[in-house]
């Protein structure tokens, strides 16, 4: 992330080509999100682990410096390593039996929204500052739910099942976070946009995972983005 | 730190594209980075999840509708392999980390349409770097990471792109490419085994028969990729 920051800092320096000269990103209008991020997967040990981000956005201009912008825009952060495992014994009529459930959460998907204010020095200048909110809807993109149920005696079924553990009663489905970026205007169609995300809410539950560790929805995103 | 190192490449590789922009002329050249997921499969595994690719692809256009093109990947997926409940406090759980680098080259047939889209169609050849990662976890918790020796096996490609020019330097494109490898059926040869060790074998079947099926196969790795990337031209 130290590099991309220098990259940044060497694009700012930089003359860039002569069809950007006539530059107006700060118009309204719409455009696509292509790009990487570093998420925090784990506080500690620190864990960062990385995965692309794609959207869209809609940009609309309320003053000289200022703008609305509303994004639309998927994440998949892939490199959690939540486990738990729940175990019973049940005395049964039939015979006493043993009921397991296994979860591991290694991957999630994170739809956000985020609604930011743009700020830039002057109509043509090439730099804006973003802050706004985040509101996400997560969704587990990957996890292992193993229920199983044993019995020792004479064989028979008991009369009533455990049921199964379900791992959405563990994991937030909405977030909310905060944001702050730099944007960069590498042409009249095309910038460059670094950020910092911090999620508000600890998306695992501390007494189903039996930890009380949090698992913010945070990290560093840095994308392309275009200008239709 | 080797997937940082990646990034900064490929952000260095789009980053200096752009810089490389010549003004007033057209090179035939065009660089653009792309991202895409969409559905995986990894032989040794019977599910999967977290899949994305992060990749960079240059263009050189002989003609205007004949090109060569180069695509470097960054392909991310995590599967689940079969585990192993023996009792008496071992239940193992696997699961399989694939962050393999792939390179293909091929021809480009490339279709002008109206308003400055073009459609294009693809069959690239290369190689991929196989790194396989496997954390095996015992009641759920964390008890051995094996790290694999990496590979290179042969890989293929084939598919499609729209792409829409907003500039004549500037275009995005949205794309939909088949991308296998070959599996060359050669057994995983382990570089490290951190955490705890197995146990010693308690008979005939464990562990000797959840390690092997750890380590049997290389596996293939089939992908259809659905993404979006902006392309500049140079």
């Amino acid at each position: 992330m130290l590099l991309s920051l220098c990259l940044a800092t060497f694009l700012a320096a930089a003359p860039l080509p002569p069809d950007s000269a006539a530059l107006d990103f700060h118009r309204s209008g719409f455009g696509s999100i292509v790009g990487v991020q570093s998420n925090i997967v784990q506080h500690n040990p620190f864990r960062m682990a990385p995965g692309p981000v794609l959207g869209c956005y809609w940009q609309q201009k309320l003053g000289k410096r200022s703008a609305l912008q509303v994004e639309l825009h998927g994440r998949v952060v892939s490199g959690y390593r939540l486990g738990v495992v729940y175990a019973d014994t049940l005395v049964q009529p039939s015979g006493i039996g043993v009921g397991r459930g296994e979860i591991n959460i290694r991957s999630a998907f994170f739809m956000e929204m985020p609604v930011l204010f743009r700020r830039h020095s002057g109509p043509k200048s090439r730099h804006a500052w973003l802050a706004g909110i985040r509101p996400s809807l997560n969704r587990l993109h990957g996890y292992q739910a193993d229920n199983r149920w044993s019995l020792e005696g004479n064989g028979a079924p008991p009369p009533e099942w455990p049921r199964d553990i379900r791992v959405r009663q563990g994991f937030y489905r909405y977030d909310l976070g905060l944001v702050i970026g730099w944007s960069y205007a590498l042409s009249r169609r095309l910038s460059l946009d670094l950020r910092y995300n911090q999620g508000l809410v600890d998306l695992t539950a501390d007494n189903f995972f039996k930890s009380d560790e949090f698992t913010l929805n945070s990290g560093l995103q840095c994308t392309l983005r275009t200008k239709f | 730190m080797h997937k940082t190192r990646l990034t900064a490449f490929l952000a260095v590789l789009c980053l200096a594209g752009i810089q490389a922009q010549s003004p007033g002329t057209f090179s035939r050249f065009t660089l653009g980075p792309e991202i895409g997921s969409g559905l995986a499969i990894q032989t040794c595994c019977y599910d999967s999840y977290g899949f994305y690719t992060l990749g960079a692809n240059g263009e050189y256009r002989f003609t205007r509708h004949w090109s060569a093109e180069a695509a470097l990947r960054y392909i991310n997926m995590e599967g689940v392999i079969s585990g192993y409940d023996y009792g008496n406090g071992y239940d193992f759980g696997s699961f399989q980390q694939v962050r393999n680098v792939a390179l293909t080259v091929g021809p480009r047939f490339n279709l002008p349409m109206r308003k400055g889209r073009e459609f294009s169609i693809s069959g690239k050849a290369g190689l991929m770097l196989n790194r396989i990662r496997q954390d095996i976890t015992n009641n759920s918790l964390p008890f051995q990471t094996r790290t694999y020796r990496s590979n290179l096996l042969p890989t293929f490609e084939l598919g499609g792109r729209l792409t829409r020019w907003l500039t004549d330097r500037v275009a995005v494109e949205s794309f939909l490419t088949y991308f296998a490898n070959t599996d060359d059926g050669v057994t995983r040869k382990l570089k490290t085994e951190e955490g705890l060790p197995f146990p010693e074998p308690v008979h005939d079947a464990f562990p000797g028969n959840f390690v092997s099926s750890l380590n049997d196969r290389p596996g293939e790795l089939a992908i259809i990729n659905f993404g979006l990337g902006i392309r500049i031209r140079l």
